[in-house]
């Protein structure tokens, strides 16, 4: 078990951090795309 | 309306059978959306806060935190599932994205999510409850009101419950209260769940604006950085990690095993995707609005109210005495006099009674939707969804969701934090599936997308989903680690997800022989035809057809009277099944490739022999509803009925079901038809309502009290115009005008009136009224109502 996750844990370290990363991006990009969909009226339908 | 249909060759000696491809919905706004899913979602502040702090100590809120922000992430993840396809869920995705296998295996972690849910609920609503008790021990003895009696069957210590198992009891009293009413066909209302929310949010405002006035007065401490250094876990916490030399150097891997033991604050995302199909319009947009409420509410509550908990909440007694009630613990810790903080304790315990007890109830309706739509598809055995014969209900699964989550109970014996642990593992692993699977879908699926999750970058001609990776990232590298932190979490996940994952194949292989022999059997008795939506055309009926609704094989009555008064040669029979969808249960919409269970077949069939044992013919149409008053109302007015033909129900009076029935018609869409509803009894008693308005019932003496006026009138010269409408017009435009001026007094002389003994109707036409039932108890010969409308 040991040995396994110490082969493991960088990788996982990097899956984490990274997307970590990027996900914090999704978040900043949604957020500014979320606030023009809230102030937006509708038009009816989509 | 109907646009393509598909189907087999017509044959002449089958009955057409249409099988609409559209559930039938009633919509809500994006606000009672976000109410429902924050009904799961919000729920977790009540306990996720508590388990994370025994696990990883006082960095938890911002680990907590940490999740809550990522959630908005994972939600970004969901809304472009539900912009693919309208039932965005784990299921329909992953058997998209995966496969058949990767689609039962993720529905077998989603189960065990859901069945926890309950569990973990109705555990933490006990702990709220039993804390509470314990708590007004407490003070009633400091006050000295604690009878000498009391104290001695204590053996003189302070009266108290067991938390534990108290909490267990109360979970299994609520579960088993659920289950009779999920039995039974528990009515599912947004209202409910914005009432709650509603409740909800009065303490949340609360409980942030007290807090803020504690830490003004008293100053305070935000809780240490999750550092390397400051997280301190417990044993339990490093699960198969416990005394290895991995365990003492966990570096930033300790940040990722603190994420891991936070990661259920953000459990029921799911629940997004099983509201999505009944939002308003304009659907994308609103379910954008939806998902950012929900994130920002369950960010601000959950998240906020874990940290709050670590800055007002003195060390010694947090975890020690309120690990299980975290919320309740802070109401305690605000400033300002006592009995005005244990009245606040009272208010949190009644609102997490209310959302917890809710969540249960959540979890029953979600797991049996889930396992329908499964069912449906093929990999459940028709045993399972058999109708209940009273309710009609898919009583079989709910007793075995039921079953499963008393067994969970009793085996935690009431420890929320076991649960919890548990939980995490659904949670994220069904999260993970999603994920990956949207992420083949990003190159797989070429339909349809409203929205993609930002950003993307293009590479020649190949888009990179970069954002949609790095969410996929984050749960991938959390859920593997789960697995070696949280051992009890992972040998019960493993396994149950494993038992469900054979019984799923298990049912599949026996259904797939089985399907054969019904859909053969389908074929040979019925012209099966699949339409998108229902209109006359489609259904091939004329106008003024009457609509009969069934649903159980041994109580046809109603379809044999229908037939026997109607005249076919002029009115067309429609037959019509509601086939019923909970949240989650049609992920996408009905097809042919779905199962007809054997007892529909039977239904059917037996429809059909009745029709012809009375030589007439019939239409049949299957029709899929989340409400099946809505779903009538839908399909009169699509198909220009003029009656609807019903059963007496098990659970309602013919009063009632007409009332909703009503209710339904008022809700619908313009424009709609009046229609005339008729409730068959089992004995034959036949009770008639006309649905919407409509001339009401006269009085005889009203009759001629409006005929003695005209006629008086008629004395004057210059009335030669007027009509007795108009002697009508006038009494009801002053009665507007009186009405308008004082309701009270309008409403009180009505009551009077409609109190006073009602005179037998003149003549021989009786005009039902949606309020007063023409019973006719005269067995099945006699011609029912009147109408030019209903069944002649």
């Amino acid at each position: 078990m040991e040995a396994m996750l110490k082969l493991l844990a960088p990788v996982l370290e990097f899956l984490f951090f990274a997307g970590m990363a990027g996900s914090a991006v999704v978040v900043v990009i949604s957020a500014i795309e979320d606030i023009h969909t809230i102030l937006e009226k509708d038009k009816g339908t989509d | 309306m109907g646009t393509g249909s598909q189907g087999f060759p017509p044959q002449l000696n089958r009955v057409r059978l249409v099988v609409a491809t559209t559930v039938m919905l009633t919509f809500i706004s994006y606000w009672r959306a976000a109410a429902i899913v924050l009904n799961d979602l919000a729920s977790s502040a009540f306990y996720a806060g508590g388990i994370a702090e025994q696990a990883v100590g006082k960095t938890a809120p911002w680990f907590i935190l940490g999740v809550m922000l990522f959630s908005f992430a994972v939600r970004a993840v969901y809304v472009e599932s539900c912009s693919m396809f309208t039932r965005g869920g784990v299921y329909r995705v992953v058997k998209e994205a995966l496969g058949g296998t990767f689609a039962k295996l993720s529905v077998s972690a989603l189960m065990f999510d859901y069945i926890l849910t309950g569990p973990i609920s109705g555990v933490s609503a006990g702990q709220y409850i039993a804390g509470l008790i314990n708590e007004l021990f407490k003070s009633a003895d400091l006050h000295g009101w604690v009878p000498r009696a009391m104290h001695a069957a204590f053996h003189n210590h302070t009266p108290h419950i067991n938390e534990n198992y108290a909490a267990a009891l109360f979970a299994i009293m609520v579960t088993i209260y659920y289950w009779w009413q999920n039995t039974k066909g528990i009515e599912e209302s947004s209202d409910k769940a914005l009432r709650v929310m509603q409740i909800t949010t009065v303490m949340v405002v609360v409980l942030l604006a007290w807090s803020a006035i504690t830490l003004a007065k008293g100053g305070f401490h935000l809780p240490p950085f999750p550092t390397p250094a400051n997280m301190h876990f417990s044993q339990e916490a490093l699960g198969f990690l416990k005394g290895t030399n991995f365990s003492r150097t966990l570096g930033l891997f300790g940040i990722m095993i603190a994420f891991g033991h936070s990661v259920l604050a953000m459990s029921g995302e799911e629940s997004l995707a099983q509201v999505n199909r009944e939002i308003a319009s304009p659907k994308l947009k609103n379910l954008k609005r939806a998902a950012v409420v929900i994130a920002l509410y369950s960010t601000i509550f959950t998240g906020l109210s874990s940290l709050l908990a670590v800055m007002l909440i003195p060390d010694a007694v947090r975890v020690d005495q309120y690990k299980d009630n975290l919320i309740a613990g802070l109401a305690m810790y605000m400033t300002g006099p006592v009995m005005l903080r244990l009245a606040f304790r009272v208010f949190v315990v009644v609102v997490g009674f209310l959302i917890l007890s809710g969540a249960i109830n959540t979890s029953i309706i979600g797991s049996n939707g889930v396992l329908n739509r499964v069912s449906e598809d093929g990999v459940l055995t028709d045993w399972f969804r058999r109708p209940h014969k009273k309710f009609g209900t898919s009583y079989r699964i709910v007793n075995l969701i039921v079953g499963l989550q008393l067994f969970t109970i009793i085996a935690s014996r009431g420890d929320v934090y076991a649960l919890g642990e548990a939980y995490a593992f659904g949670v994220i692993w069904s999260f993970t599936f999603n994920s990956l699977a949207m992420l083949v879908l990003r190159f797989k699926y070429h339909g349809e997308r409203g929205w993609k999750v930002p950003p993307n970058i293009r590479i020649g001609k190949t888009e990179i989903p970069l954002g949609l990776l790095s969410v996929h990232m984050v749960l991938l590298a959390t859920a593997v680690t789960n697995l070696f932190t949280k051992s009890v979490a992972t040998k019960a996940g493993i396994a149950f997800s494993l038992a469900f994952f054979i019984v799923f194949s298990a049912s599949e292989k026996i259904n797939k022989r089985k399907f054969a022999n019904v859909e053969q059997a389908m074929k040979e008795h019925f012209q099966l035809v699949q339409q998108d939506t229902i209109d006359r055309a489609a259904i091939e009926v004329r106008p003024g057809s009457v609509l009969v609704t069934v649903r159980d094989h041994n109580s046809l009555n109603h379809l044999r009277w229908a037939i026997q008064a109607t005249d076919t040669h002029d009115q067309d029979v429609v037959v019509m099944e509601a086939r019923l969808n909970s949240y989650g249960t049609a992920e996408y919409d009905v097809s042919m490739e779905q199962i007809f269970s054997d007892y529909e077949q039977n239904l059917f069939t037996k429809a059909v022999s009745v029709a012809e044992d009375l030589g007439k013919t019939i239409s049949l149409l299957v029709v899929p509803a989340r409400d099946v008053f809505s779903a009538i109302v839908q399909t009169a007015n699509a198909l220009e009925s003029s009656a609807v033909v019903a059963g007496l129900s098990s659970k309602m009076t013919g009063p009632e079901q007409a009332f909703r029935l009503g209710q339904a018609w008022e809700a619908a869409p313009d424009p709609k038809q009046q229609f005339v509803f008729q409730v068959v009894h089992p004995e034959g008693t036949v009770e008639t309502y006309r649905i919407g308005p409509h001339t009401p019932t006269m009085k005889t003496e009203d009759v001629h009290l409006v005929h003695k006026i005209w006629l008086d009138m008629k004395r004057y010269p210059g009335t030669g115009e007027i009509h007795h409408s108009d002697i009508v017009t006038l009494a009801l435009t002053r009665l507007a005008r009186d009405y308008n001026l004082d309701k009270e007094d309008v409403l009180k002389v009505l009551k009077r009136v409609a109190h006073s003994p009602m005179p037998k109707p003149s003549g021989h036409v009786a005009e039902p009224d949606a309020n007063q039932p023409v019973i006719r108890n005269d067995g099945r010969r006699e011609q029912p109502m009147p109408p030019m409308t209903g069944p002649k």
